[in-house]
């Protein structure tokens, strides 16, 4: 077995120090602040986010202002396929330090194609930084749609936000009524497939990678894995932009909870994997 | 008695050559031929039969050096098979890729016959002015055609993509940085030009290349299809113009324009267009071609001032001909008028395909070029004409009366 949370430099906990950007943000608004820190002083000069169109669906964005980046807040739980605007956002957008956010797939994805970019000869010199984001599993936009709206009697267009925490996942509503929760069992048939043969949990190639498990609430874990990403985090920290504390080492709930569950998906798909090899299905690793 | 001198390969510019020279006791040349060995590509005859959307990609393939100029020669071609109009603002970002191809395709030239000319003391700073134009021209192609080598956007109608209001910004600064760097090099070229010696101090003689050919260019920039009359362009087996032992050998066929050989290129261009009295011959080329790419630069600059980048790249015409109307699409590419014509079926499906790139005009010129100075001199009227071969290459099945010509003759 690989190391639980893969290499790092240093695991901290940090949440922003914009109110605003915290207001609606899903923890700490780790990406948030930092894309929108990038922008602001030239360290990128646009960045991929996933935004939302209408009923909720993801789509991938490129933005170049905080405004962009503001409205495109929070963990969507759903496809959004943003390797897709890379080579966009080089070319006829002419981004020189691209700043990219993905699930660990994607960040596999982006670190494959810097390593070997064939047909993005040119494309990976322009990436500025690569942000990755816990993620246990992902729900295609249909299954997540059945979930709201069978299961939380929502509809897609009312969704505000959605959160998974405490073994539940959240659904608020625009109208700003309490939010309703769904029990992660009863989401488990409406998962990605491909998610199961996943062997990573916190993004363990991105620059650094960010989620709420092992942090209190409102704040973040941020795992610093290479020197771009800890120049990244550094700058910020001195412009005053992240509030940090030390990650909880201690209690369960800490940096045991992370690699918990990093473990605790890596048996469970390892499983998968040997299963699928055995039913001779293709296995992407 | 003459002799015969065999230089082959012929070294420092794209393709496989061979050049063939007659020379007398003194080593003056008396006949030259000039011709490529690089093997048949075929594809004029894959081409049938597929959907015409194919043909700007597949033709881009003839070569990495100046894909665009053959994607946009096939576009242009296959729109007017179709009667299509492509979109305003598509045209000019065509426009754009096919300078940004010449922007690069120059200075990389100069690269080629840098160790002819260029003190070695001073090679490195050459180059590296080269270098760096060639980035910006390459520039050009990566952000409005969607790759530096076979741009992608270039498609029927206008091109796939628009570009952003930052990326033209960068285009426009790029362009005047690249003025820049072009007034440089060309004054550094053309006083290496001017004082006629190569780097190792050999005299080149005044009149080393010399022709009396006509010389065919219809824009000075892109292309102008209502200067061009594809009726008066025949091609010829190679059987007609080289001694059979040098024909044998040939992989391309021979075009005349108007029943004559025509020089194609930098020097027709900038005579035709912009008065240039300069020296003909090798140098001739030579001087056209350093004090093109300035002219690039500002076109390109006029070209964005232009462009309205919320505007339509593409029209949303049906790719459909009537298996009838030839359309021509004619180009200036880096190295001359580069002619696509196509034939579109009712399907969509292309229904005849035929190239005449730049280089196949030029190729019989060369040869007789090197005519009347020693065959020292004659790799460098070769070089002059930036031979860019393996798109040259070309195969008939038939002469020009239709007749089929003896396959033995091809082996």
């Amino acid at each position: 077995m690989t190391k639980p949370i893969g290499d790092y430099i240093e695991i901290i906990s940090a949440r922003s120090t914009d109110q605003e950007i915290l207001k609606r943000s899903q923890d700490g608004g780790i990406v948030t602040a930092a894309y929108i820190y990038g922008l602001e002083n030239g360290l990128l000069d646009g960045v991929i986010v996933a935004d939302t169109t209408e009923g909720f669906k993801p789509m991938p964005k490129i933005a170049k202002t905080r405004e962009d980046i503001l409205s495109a807040r929070g963990t969507k739980y759903s496809l959004s396929p943003n390797m897709s605007l890379v080579k966009d956002a080089v070319k006829e957008h002419a981004l020189e330090k691209l700043g990219f956010v993905g699930t660990p797939c994607q960040v596999i994805a982006m670190k494959k194609m810097m390593q070997y970019p064939a047909a993005f000869r040119g494309t990976v010199n322009n990436i500025g930084l690569v942000i990755g984001i816990f993620c246990m599993e992902n729900f295609p936009y249909n299954g997540m749609k059945t979930l709201i709206e069978e299961y939380a009697g929502v509809k897609m267009t009312d969704v505000l936000k959605t959160d998974i925490g405490k073994g539940k996942l959240f659904v608020y509503p625009k109208d700003g009524s309490e939010p309703i929760a769904i029990p992660i069992k009863e989401t488990m048939p409406f998962e990605q497939k491909s998610c199961h043969v996943c062997m990573d949990y916190t993004s363990e190639y991105a620059d650094f990678a960010t989620g709420s498990v092992g942090s209190p609430d409102g704040w973040s874990t941020v795992i610093i894995r290479n020197k771009r990403g800890k120049d990244f985090i550094d700058k910020m920290i001195a412009a005053g932009k992240l509030e940090t504390q030390p990650l909880d080492m201690e209690s369960k709930f800490g940096f045991a909870m992370i690699e918990k569950l990093s473990t605790d998906k890596k048996t469970k798909n390892a499983k998968e994997i040997e299963h699928r090899i055995e039913m001779g299905l293709p296995v992407p690793y | 008695m003459s002799k015969t001198v065999e230089i082959k390969p012929t070294t420092r510019h794209e393709g496989h050559t061979n050049l063939v020279l007659t020379v007398d006791d003194e080593g003056i040349v008396e006949s030259g031929a000039y011709h490529s060995v690089t093997p048949v590509r075929g594809f004029e005859k894959f081409l049938y039969g597929k959907v015409a959307e194919f043909a700007p990609i597949a033709v881009s393939r003839f070569c990495g050096i100046c894909p665009t100029a053959h994607s946009t020669s096939s576009v242009e071609a296959l729109e007017r098979a179709c009667g299509m109009e492509p979109s305003k603002d598509g045209l000019i970002l065509r426009e754009l890729t096919a300078i940004g191809n010449k922007m690069h395709s120059h200075p990389l030239h100069q690269f080629l016959i840098a160790p002819d000319y260029v003190p070695k003391d001073e090679y490195a700073d050459v180059v590296k002015r080269i270098q760096e134009m060639r980035k910006i021209g390459q520039y050009f192609v990566d952000t409005i055609g969607g790759e530096a080598i076979h741009p992608p956007n270039i498609k029927i109608g206008g091109m796939a993509k628009n570009i952003t209001p930052e990326a033209k910004e960068k285009l426009i600064s790029r362009a005047k940085n690249y003025l820049e760097l072009a007034a440089v090099q060309c004054d550094y070229m053309m006083n290496l030009y001017n004082e006629r010696k190569l780097n190792d101090g050999t005299e080149i003689p005044e009149k080393l290349g010399y022709h009396d050919y006509p010389l065919l260019a219809t824009s000075l920039t892109y292309g102008d299809i209502s200067k061009f009359d594809y009726s008066q362009a025949v091609e010829y087996s190679p059987f007609e113009h080289y001694p059979k032992e040098v024909a044998l050998q040939a992989c391309t066929n021979i075009p005349k324009y108007k029943g004559s050989l025509v020089e194609v290129g930098p020097r027709a261009r900038m005579v035709t267009f912009k008065d240039f009295k300069e020296t003909k011959g090798a140098l001739g080329i030579h001087k056209a071609r350093a004090l093109e790419m300035a002219h690039y630069a500002e076109r390109a600059l006029d070209l964005l001032d232009e462009l309205n980048t919320s505007g339509a790249p593409f029209c949303t015409d049906p790719i459909v001909g009537d298996g009838e109307t030839v359309g021509v699409g004619a180009i200036e590419a880096a190295r001359g008028h580069n002619v696509h014509a196509a034939v579109v079926g009712k399907d969509g499906r292309i229904v005849e395909y035929s190239a005449i790139v730049a280089t196949t005009w030029n190729i019989p010129i060369i040869g007789e070029a090197t005519v009347g100075h020693h065959y020292k001199f004659a790799e460098h009227v070769v070089r002059a004409y930036d031979p860019c071969v393996s798109c040259a290459t070309h195969m008939i099945a038939k002469d020009y009366d239709g007749n089929t010509v003896d396959e033995k003759l091809f082996k």
